[in-house]
């Protein structure tokens, strides 16, 4: 089972669209596909209509007291399941702190269902903590959210620091560029410049700022299929996230 | 993760997509659909026994198939509707599907199987599944038949859904009369050779040709055990020609084992070496299409033809012999088992670190006869005896099959290796080769090691007190 993290220390930045989305997607080519959705707020699991609640809470998963296939939901999608949030994971970080090396951790929780899904998208909460660290640990692939702005780059350079600092085993980073509003000649030119310049890390696919991404939160549903738009934007980043795990 | 899933069938002419709107307050997941396809199994349904319904072209996974072919079993038509019941939050909880489908076949008139509703459990709502599933069991005509598509498919077009596994059964008691009970096996063994038949010829995979000559040999298995209770001209007449079968279906089957062999033993070998056996393979592929097309011409000849036929009348002779073929069909066999495991101890017993290779082989033959003997004549006595016999043989006839399969091994790459010094690539095959007997000759040895622990747990005093005690 690979593993993949959308991640981005700020929140709003399309990061669980994102997750939703590709989710569906590799649901939709085949793949057996777990969405766990680490954000105490639960949007990812808002989004799919299922209800934030993990019995016993997500502490007693990452204790590996709780056997999480128990709390796993079917969403609407075939062949996408979803690890629901919980209101609880605000207080991960304390749980795998007072157990320190002890806990499985997120790991332990992805090696329990390793056999029943053959990729894992992991929807952290924004920030860096140890749960991010936990997560950072047991992923293949870190998939980074960027809204073009004259910061971006510094962000992706001080996430790579941090990872090469931090992890033995650092995840591969894949950034993508989010929410691109064509009308903005910024937006528009970090589009085509930061892709070709940071090659391999950033992905060629930029998602742009569509109402049909916002309107995902009042239909609650991933976008439909389509080979156009924000869709089809989203089927051109999932074909390049596959090529990257299959590397 | 497991999700439950219930077909049930609708006896009345109901409309499925009416009783799942009315019953189970489902809602269309999209518009109906008309579906065609051919369903498939392998030849000893494995689909079928592990509830899977695929079409032809449709995925289906290794382990399930286990090297057999899918084989098409039915063309069925469909009127199928998906449908989905959604909670308060317009969540689904539940899939459900409908269909109306036939049996197409060449040119007649389509077969109608009766609608099908199919229930999938929802990962994490298990209540709301089995709550649509108790109102549609309580709903007029609808039945929970453990029947699936592939299944109600099958019998339509005179097909059980099981297939034909090879294994034989007898159904007479201890006391049935042996000349019965070779009949009753002999029948059923010619039964599983001839069902075979096509699909070795086709080379549809390796396993029918193993399964035809697997049938042959208990076949002679029978002859042997119960040789008393046949004619004796008549009986050498048939076992003379089902040596010959199994000699003619023999070349084949070796080098089926060899190709599939040749991949195991080099996986501890780097890339490199195997990429130089690739001149080796084909070489044996060479073989064995050559073996095959001799192999044809036997199976299609009148020799053939003749044996099974002279096979299905010795059976019949069986059952209306006298003498040896009035005896209960127990009482013999336990004297053939009896005999065989005091031979087997008492040969095992002789072979030391200084028997030649044939002390082995030939002591592999006999534990060969046990287990056909356990296997035919098996369920005539005390199951957990015969358990207990079967594990402790097996344990033994593991060993003894590798000393002697590494013995047959080495020999075919021996014998190839001139033939491949001229072949393309030839050199670096030859290298690999050698590497690859040295391995399999380490390996033998090591079986050889293994030997003694293993047949003294077989002819242990307590297994000897058993089979006497048990099969007296």
């Amino acid at each position: 089972m690979k593993v993949v993290a959308t991640y981005s220390i700020k929140g709003g930045v399309g990061k669980t669209s994102a997750a939703v989305n590709l989710g569906a997607l590799a649901a939709r080519s085949g793949l057996r596909t777990l969405l766990w959705d680490l954000d105490p707020q639960g949007s990812a699991t808002f989004l799919l209509r299922i209800r934030p609640k993990v019995r016993g809470g997500a502490g007693k998963l990452v204790r590996g007291k709780r056997d999480p296939a128990e709390a796993l939901k079917g969403t609407d999608v075939e062949g996408l399941d979803l690890l629901p949030a919980d209101f609880s994971s605000r207080h991960l970080d304390l749980v795998l702190d007072r157990q320190k090396n002890g806990a499985p951790g997120v790991g332990g929780v992805l090696d329990r269902l390793a056999d029943d899904y053959d990729l894992a998208l992991v929807d952290c909460a924004p920030s860096i903590s140890l749960v991010s660290e936990s997560v950072f640990a047991a992923a293949d692939v870190l998939l980074v959210p960027l809204v073009p702005s004259p910061l971006s780059t510094r962000t992706l350079e001080q996430l790579q620091d941090f990872l090469d600092g931090h992890s033995p085993s650092a995840p591969r980073v894949l950034a993508f560029l989010s929410m691109v509003d064509r009308r903005r000649a910024l937006h528009r030119d970090q589009a085509e410049s930061l892709p070709e310049r940071f090659a391999g890390v950033i992905a060629s696919t930029p998602i742009p700022n569509a109402s049909v991404v916002e309107q995902m939160a009042t239909r609650r549903e991933p976008l439909r299929p389509r080979s156009d738009g924000a869709a089809g934007a989203y089927a051109q980043l999932w074909d390049e996230l596959r090529r990257v795990l299959e590397q | 993760m497991p999700r439950r899933v219930c077909e049930l069938e609708l006896a009345s002419g109901v409309d499925p997509s009416w009783v799942l709107a009315e019953v189970a307050g489902a809602t269309p997941d999209g518009p109906a659909r008309s579906e065609d396809r051919v369903l498939v199994d392998t030849f000893d349904g494995r689909l079928h026994a592990a509830g899977v319904v695929r079409g032809e072209g449709e995925p289906v996974a290794d382990a399930l198939r286990a090297g057999r072919a899918l084989l098409p079993v039915a063309r069925v038509r469909s009127r199928a509707g998906e449908f989905v019941v959604r909670n308060g939050d317009a969540k689904i909880v539940v899939r459900l599907r409908a269909e109306r489908p036939e049996v197409v076949g060449d040119g007649d008139r389509p077969v109608p199987l009766p609608a099908r509703v199919t229930v999938r459990e929802v990962l994490g709502y298990a209540d709301a599944y089995e709550e649509v599933l108790a109102r549609l069991k309580a709903a007029d005509g609808l039945v929970e038949t453990g029947r699936s598509l592939l299944a109600a498919a099958s019998w339509a077009v005179g097909r059980d859904p099981a297939g034909v596994d090879g294994k034989v059964r007898l159904s007479l008691g201890r006391s049935g009369r042996a000349g019965d009970a070779a009949r009753e096996l002999l029948l059923q063994l010619a039964d599983v050779a001839e069902a075979n038949v096509p699909g070795a010829l086709d080379d549809l995979d390796v396993e029918f040709l193993h399964d035809l000559r697997v049938a042959v040999r208990r076949a002679r298995s029978v002859l042997r055990e119960l040789a008393a209770v046949f004619p004796p001209d008549a009986l050498a007449h048939v076992r003379a020609e089902l040596k010959w079968l199994q000699a003619a279906t023999g070349p084949v089957r070796d080098l089926d084992v060899q190709l599939a062999d040749l991949d195991v033993l080099t996986e501890g070998l780097s890339d490199a070496r195997r990429a130089d056996l690739d001149a080796l393979r084909a070489l044996l592929w060479r073989h064995r299409a050559t073996q095959r097309r001799k192999l044809r011409a036997a199976l299609r000849g009148r020799r053939a033809k003749a044996a099974l036929e002279s096979w299905r009348t010795l059976a019949t002779q069986a059952a209306q012999g006298a003498g040896a073929a009035d005896r209960p069909v127990a009482e013999l066999a336990a004297e053939r088992i009896r005999h065989v495991h005091r031979r087997m101890v008492r040969d095992g017993s002789h072979i030391d670190d200084a028997s030649p290779p044939e002390a082995l082989h030939d002591l592999r033959k006999r534990g060969k006869e046990l287990r056909y003997l356990l296997e035919l004549f098996g369920p005539l006595f005390a199951a957990d005896v015969v358990r207990s016999l079967v594990r402790a043989l097996k344990e033994l006839q593991d060993v003894l099959g590798r000393f002697q399969d590494r013995a047959v091994q080495i020999e075919v790459l021996e014998a190839v290796a001139g033939e491949l010094a001229g072949a393309d690539g030839g050199p670096s095959a030859l290298m690999a080769l050698g590497l690859l007997v040295e391995e399999l000759r380490a390996d033998q040895e090591r079986a050889r090691d293994e030997f003694r622990d293993r047949f003294e747990r077989f002819a242990a005093k307590d297994q000897r007190a058993l089979v006497k005690r048990s099969f007296a």
